[in-house]
């Protein structure tokens, strides 16, 4: 469980994979947090899968961990504006949802006026079939639009609701199903080849 | 009982995110990159609300705007109140190096900054004559009328109106004390020759000081008293 309230720090499953799961973080202690406590404990909770959540959206790790990092900073300078501190989580996973959004957006415009090679060739483990379906789906993934592409991963990797989405995409959830459903039908093709 | 193939998709799709994020390792030192950049984005704030004037604390940030708006209100009606002193304070240093120098200059220079307006640059102009020597004179003119103090601040065009309307000056000078400040003006401006000649050299006045444009003015203002 990588979403969780820093509350939840001592009750969390070691046998559980990591998987973004914010709706089960209820019962949180509201606790008055500092905001430098604040960091520390939203940090060992979440850090790593905030990172992967914006390595999924920006497809690499050295920006992901950037775009965190920035939506930490930026969440302890508005601490004391930030009323509800359970929702610092839901906080930071937006915010790192719009930077990626940003960086995506600069690093579009880099690519038109100075385009660069390929991503990163796969690993050496290509030839194994579940990387080769990580990869294949992966790099569909990756062609989405944008907005398509958040909300298949906010869907699929974060396990957040449609309202929960549609929260930290900023848009209705109409919008949020009409996304995940054309980014469904647009990767059936290299689904299908799984399945 | 089949699986809908969206689940079915929705399956794969999550197995691949999953596998795909477990090969993301975040750096060990995140915590560390995390609060020295909070740190130097406190002290870049501190910085700024050291330049304002005030300890850099949240605390100092609350406050800091209601006395800075205090301040500058204060500021500005310390501006709107000391202005008018200021501005008399100027006039009277202008007017005190004029009458350092004599009357003709200190009319002639208030003439040409208020060519518009005569009448409100006369009265510093009389109210300074008696430091220049008689206070009881120049003073007992103004009640008569402004313009009876316009004429004894501007001796040239006093005796110039003398000239224009001497038989009205004449009747004056033989009532004596609302003409009297008239030529003790003019003497203070042209020190002696003028008063003793001031009756007859009247034609002489004109040419001396350099006050012409001073004393045309009023010669005509004067000229227009008799006829109104």
């Amino acid at each position: 469980m990588a979403f969780r309230k820093p509350d939840d720090e001592g009750v969390r499953p070691t046998d559980v994979t990591e998987t973004l799961v914010a709706r089960g973080t209820a019962g949180a202690v509201a606790v008055a947090w500092d905001a430098d406590q604040a960091v520390t404990a939203l940090y060992s909770a979440n850090y790593r899968s905030l990172v992967r959540l914006a390595a999924m959206l920006v497809r690499d790790a050295g920006t992901a961990e950037e775009v965190v990092q920035d939506a930490f900073v930026a969440m302890h300078g508005g601490w004391r504006r930030l009323r509800d501190p359970d929702k610092a989580l839901s906080y930071l996973r937006q915010s790192v949802v719009n930077r990626s959004r940003s960086v995506l957006r600069h690093r579009a415009v880099v690519e038109k006026y100075a385009p660069k090679g390929l991503p990163d060739a796969p690993s050496a483990e290509a030839g194994a079939i579940g990387e080769l379906e990580r990869s294949a789906v992966v790099q569909a993934l990756h062609r989405l639009p944008t907005r398509q592409r958040e909300a298949l991963v906010l869907r699929y990797y974060a396990d957040l609701s449609e309202a929960e989405i549609a929260q930290t995409m900023g848009i209705s959830r109409g919008a949020v199903k009409s996304h995940t459903a054309r980014g469904m039908a647009a990767l059936r093709n290299i689904l299908e080849q799984f399945s | 009982m089949t699986t809908d193939p969206h689940d079915e998709h929705g399956e794969i799709l999550r197995r691949a995110l999953q596998a795909e994020a477990e090969s993301v390792i975040p750096a060990a030192d995140g915590l560390e990159r995390i609060r020295a950049r909070i740190d130097e984005r406190s002290q870049r704030r501190f910085g700024r609300d050291w330049f304002l004037g005030f300890t850099g604390g949240n605390v100092g940030a609350v406050w800091a705007r209601p006395v800075l708006a205090v301040a500058a209100a204060v500021l500005i009606a310390g501006i709107g109140v000391t202005a008018p002193q200021t501005i008399d304070l100027i006039q009277s240093v202008g007017s005190n190096g004029a009458a350092g120098e004599g009357h003709d200059d200190g009319t002639g220079g208030g003439t040409p900054g208020s060519a518009g307006v005569p009448p409100d640059a006369r009265p510093p102009a009389s109210t300074e004559t008696p430091r220049s020597g008689a206070p009881a004179d120049s003073g007992s003119p103004s009640p008569d009328t402004s313009i009876g103090a316009t004429a004894c601040a501007t001796p040239p065009a006093t005796s110039s109106a003398t000239a224009s309307a001497s038989p009205d000056t004449g009747t004056d000078s033989g009532g004596g004390s609302g003409t009297a400040p008239c030529p003790s003006g003019s003497p203070s401006v042209s020190p002696t020759p003028s008063p003793s000649d001031s009756d007859t050299s009247e034609p002489v006045q004109p040419t001396t000081p350099s006050s012409p444009p001073a004393s045309d003015p009023p010669a005509p203002a004067k000229a227009e008293e008799p006829a109104a």
